[in-house]
């Protein structure tokens, strides 16, 4: 006789108590455990991150200044946003700065990987090592560092650049080279992070495939370019979409770095709604702000991905 | 009069001019209390706690179970927290110094304790302008600290050596001739203004010099309406634009080493820069630095305005409302106590009653034996009314300063600079 | 390892090259060393590398005068805290999601990745006024700890790492009659303790460095955290106090590259499993 999957059999005498076993209560009795196991994740999620979304929607249709009374105000925000030439100003920036750091920083990552992959060098462990540790650094320590580092007067970048002959840059005191700056800090941060990534696809590669290219008269370099590379898709792919994820989420460096400045230059969506809500107590303009942003987040994304993933085989 | 009706008029206007010199504030008459028992959280800033701590420890004496404990944050910070306790309903300290300039916003959020009966007796011994954003509806939320008269320093050694008679600067027009003169004989800028990160605080001391400012008195923004404002920043622009202005960013280092070394000739400012002057900016400077009146936009016009200054609050959260309301009569309304901050810091007070002490005739050694302070005393009683401190300062401030920047990078003319200021605050802040 | 054929040249240039990124790579941490040990005016005058008189007197006075030991408190037991319970709960999930079938399962899993896609940033307004008004959270350590106590990160990286706990083990204890959690106490913890390792050092390092929502929720100065502390250094007005600022960062570092030393293996580690798809 063929049994459902999942079910145990239950004795005819416990009657009432027999059939409650076979309904939805009993599949959930049956998987207590991993059901309670799961549990925490789900009420957190809840609570804590589902709730809020929808109190987030609601408040964006009102206009509240955090505390007294909320006035209903319709599609209000949301009319402003479109035009805020500011909040798109951030979203723009944080489109930009994504180009100025992104596609090197990715680039450096697949080649110092690579480097260090192969089995020549000497004290892997360490130079992974020395990669690395930028990423251990609390942004905002290393945030301040950057800041005497690149000052334009009296900063070290400038001294040394002075030393070769070369006019001091306003690392911080122009639009483009602050943008550049808050690159150049991210790449430092998180070049360690993205060639470990790498350097973990790598490993997934087999040895024979190089082998075979090496045989066949390939150099090192149209080995990168030819085989390594598209092998490596995958993993690239991840990477960049973690560092879109990433750039839009941008905070604590512009906001230590540069300010936002100079002229809103650096200033990214996640400051225009920090300081929407907590400098200007702005709250339902801020709410809607949060959910048009996060909206493109979840459109760039998916754009990214099937821009990419189009042209696989 | 016969020699006795003589005496006797005599005697009783003296009787009356020593009752009215002793009982000048309701402050003055304090008698010690060790009967108030507290423990009070104040909110400030380092160059600001430093005054207030002058008058410390007579308060000590006077109320004897109050312990005080400052908490010291950079201004913005403070109003962030300040903000941060009124949203999460807790967390707030007893009393906080708050700049006039963001004081409004607090006052309306409606967390602040009403002194008006306290301080009714006060408001006519106090400079008038600084009650503005501490009434609201026939209440008042705020007591005022100290004002910022504004006034220009400018460096001696530098003007004498381009051979400028600073008594001859009446009008801007005739500083900018100075300017071009200095940068002639001597190479240096006239003053320090940032391009690409202004603050529009300059800006904001010369639109109050003529009585304009963001907006007018019922609230419309006046920014690209008002000809007068127009001119004032075509008038800064010709200073970046030839070459006499110094872009420094203000609060950094470059800022203060271009005061003392000296790379600049002249600075327009409050009273209050002084004391950082004194303090760490330019302390090696004494006798370098002279103090003038502001010059006028026409002839004859007016050369006082006003940069900052500061009022104490105790928010209604408080529990200790009688010995906060203790420490910031004690502190703002008691003649000595005021002239003791001064004297500490350079803090220029509000209380009007102190002007009259002797302390005021005196020359000051730091600006090379000048009547400092006496001028300020004369410039403060003249600064006029104007719409730049409100509810929505900090916006106007940030909008405004942003334009500002890009009209000072060259991007756009001073009337695009206005109409797009304009045309921002009225859409963030809902006004006409 | 085969050594590989390679050019002299190719070599040198490598080397080289690597030579140059890790300058890049440490140049910070160095002048924020050296730095710390300038006086204030030394800072800005940029006339000598090494401090011309070299001073403790910013860390003196970030103890003294900013109450640092108490913050540095903060940061541990706030990360510390939040470490171990995100560790064990998200162990517990990822173990469940490995080793069991049960209804609903693929759909929950989907929630749970799509849920990492929720950038903070839209949660931000909304959970700052729960934390106000309907748990009173403010000013304490309670929403750093609890709202990402079992975060779908986590549970998504233990659960690859749980993928590989062998089932025969676990089909033994339960046929000895141990209880389902004892099992996931006694059997697989311990299996997994490298994995646990990783993930609680990546934890630590987010609680630690955490920036933005502390400066939203801890308000009152006894509260703050390190990263908090450094940014109160700031002026305006007033300047800011860059010689504190970098003493305070080299201290702040400092825990998190004593960490990585002693336990580089399994941060690397840590990464590297969450970045291969399961």
């Amino acid at each position: 006789m063929r049994q459902p999957p999942h079910t145990t059999s239950v004795p005819a005498t416990l009657g009432v108590a027999g059939t409650w076993r076979r309904g939805p209560l009993g599949t959930i009795w049956r998987h207590r455990w991993p059901l309670l196991f799961v549990s925490p994740f789900f009420i957190l999620f809840a609570v804590f991150a589902l709730y809020p979304i929808f109190f987030s929607l609601y408040l964006s249709f009102h206009e509240w200044r955090g505390v007294g009374v909320m006035r209903p105000v319709g599609f209000a925000n949301y009319t402003r946003l479109f035009g805020d030439r500011i909040f798109w100003g951030s979203m723009l920036n944080a489109v930009l700065l994504f180009f100025i750091y992104v596609p090197l920083m990715t680039f450096l990552a697949v080649v110092i990987a690579t480097v260090l992959h192969g089995s020549f060098l000497k004290l892997q462990g360490m130079w992974r090592a020395i990669i690395f540790m930028p990423h251990l650094t609390s942004m905002v320590a290393a945030g301040f560092t950057f800041r005497l580092i690149l000052d334009t007067h009296s900063g070290f970048a400038n001294q040394a650049l002075a030393a070769l002959g070369i006019s001091p840059v306003p690392w911080l005191d122009d639009m483009w080279w602050a943008r550049i700056s808050v690159g150049l800090l991210m790449i430092w941060a998180w070049l360690g992070y993205n060639t470990i990534i790498m350097l973990a696809g790598l490993q997934t590669i087999p040895i024979e495939v190089n082998e075979a290219a090496s045989v066949d008269g390939a150099n090192r370099v149209q080995v990168f370019f030819r085989i390594t590379v598209p092998l490596l898709k995958p993993v690239i792919l991840f990477a960049v979409t973690l560092s879109i994820i990433g750039t839009f989420q941008l905070f604590t460096e512009p906001y230590i770095l540069t300010g936002g400045g100079p002229i809103r230059a650096t200033e990214t969506p996640v400051m225009q709604i920090f300081s929407s809500t907590f400098a200007n107590l702005r709250f339902g303009y801020a709410a809607a702000m949060s959910y048009v942003y996060f909206i493109t987040i979840i459109v760039l994304a998916i754009v990214q991905f099937k821009l990419v993933t189009r042209g696989d085989r | 009069m016969t020699s006795i009706a003589a005496r006797l008029l005599l005697t009783s206007l003296l009787l009356v001019f020593g009752a009215l010199s002793l009982a000048q504030t309701p402050a003055d008459a304090l008698v010690p209390n060790p009967d108030l028992h507290a423990s009070l959280e104040i909110w400030s800033w380092e160059g600001a706690t430093g005054a207030l701590q002058a008058a410390d420890a007579e308060f000590a004496e006077y109320y004897p179970n109050i312990q005080i404990t400052y908490v010291n944050r950079p201004t913005g910070d403070n109003y962030q927290q300040i903000q941060l306790g009124a949203v999460a309903g807790g967390g707030l300290p007893d009393v906080a110094n708050i700049e006039n300039s963001h004081l409004r916003q607090f006052v309306e959020l409606g967390i602040l304790y009403d002194m008006t009966e306290r301080l009714e007796p006060y408001v006519p011994l106090m400079n008038a302008f600084k009650w503005r954003e501490a009434e609201m509806d026939g209440r008042y939320y705020a007591m005022p600290n100290d004002s910022g008269p504004v006034a220009l320093f400018y460096r001696r050694d530098v003007f004498e050596q381009a051979g400028v008679d600073p008594e001859s600067i009446q009008t801007w027009a005739d500083y900018y001739e100075a300017a071009l003169t200095i940068k002639a004989e001597t190479g240096l800028p006239m003053w320090q203004q940032a391009t690409a990160r202004n603050n529009a605080r300059l800006f904001e001391i010369l639109m109050w010099q003529r009585g304009a400012g963001y907006i007018d008195a019922d609230g419309n923004v006046i920014l690209d309406r008002d000809e007068r404002i127009l001119e004032i920043l075509e008038f800064m622009g010709r200073f970046w634009q030839e070459g006499l202005a110094v872009d420094a960013e203000e609060w950094t280092d470059s800022w203060y080493r271009n005061f003392d070394e000296p790379a600049v000739a002249s600075h327009p400012g409050a009273v209050w820069m002084g004391t950082f002057f004194k303090a760490w900016i330019a302390p090696d400077s004494a006798g370098q630095w002279g103090v003038v009146r502001l010059p006028a936009w026409e002839p004859g016009g007016s050369q006082a305005s006003n940069d900052g200054g500061s009022s104490l609050v105790i928010f209604e959260q408080s529990t200790q409302k009688e010995a906060a309301w203790a420490y910031v009569e004690f502190h703002l309304g008691r003649t000595a106590s005021q002239l003791d901050m001064f004297i500490a810091s350079d803090i220029f007070p509000s209380l009007e009653t102190v002007y009259a002490d002797p302390y005021f005739a005196e020359p000051d050694p730091y600006y090379g034996g000048d009547m400092v302070r006496e001028l300020f005393t004369q410039i403060v009683q003249e600064i006029p009314e104007a719409g730049i401190y409100n509810v929505d300062y900090q916006e106007m401030n940030g909008l405004m300063a942003e334009q500002i920047q890009r009209f000072a990078i060259g991007q756009i003319s001073a009337s695009e600079a206005l109409a797009a200021a304009a045309r921002e605050i009225r859409s963030r802040t809902g006004r006409r | 390892m085969q050594a590989r054929h390679g050019d002299l040249l190719v070599k040198g240039v490598t080397y080289a090259a690597l030579i140059a990124l890790s300058v890049f790579m440490l140049f910070p941490f160095v002048w924020m060393l050296v730095s710390s040990f300038k006086p204030f005016p030394e800072i800005f005058a940029g006339r000598s590398f090494l401090p011309i008189e070299p001073t403790l007197a910013n860390y003196v006075a970030l103890f003294e005068r900013y109450d640092a030991l108490r913050k540095f408190w903060n940061s541990f037991y706030i990360a510390t805290t939040a470490t171990a319970l995100s560790v064990f709960l998200c162990a517990l999930g990822g173990y469940a999601f490995a080793k069991f079938q049960f209804p609903g399962r693929n759909v929950m899993f989907a929630v749970l990745l799509a849920s990492m896609t929720i950038p903070f940033a839209v949660l931000l307004v909304p959970l700052f006024v729960m934390m106000r008004n309907t748990f009173g959270w403010i000013d304490t350590p309670w929403p750093l700890i609890i709202p990402s106590a079992a975060n779908a990160f986590g549970i998504f990286f233990m659960r690859q790492y749980m993928l590989s706990v062998s089932d025969d083990m676990l089909d033994a204890a339960r046929i000895d009659g141990a209880s389902e959690f004892g099992i996931f106490v006694r059997v697989v913890l311990p299996t997994a303790l490298p994995g646990l390792a990783s993930l609680a050092i990546i934890f630590f390092m987010a609680s630690w460095n955490n920036f933005l929502w502390p400066l939203a929720v801890l308000r009152s100065e006894r509260m703050h955290t390190v990263p908090i502390m450094l940014n109160s250094l700031q002026g305006p007005p007033g300047r800011t106090a860059f010689d504190l600022l970098m003493a305070g960062s080299v201290l702040s570092v400092l825990p998190m590259l004593l960490v990585f030393f002693f336990l580089q293996r399994y941060l690397i580690a840590g990464i590297t499993a969450g970045s291969v798809k399961g």
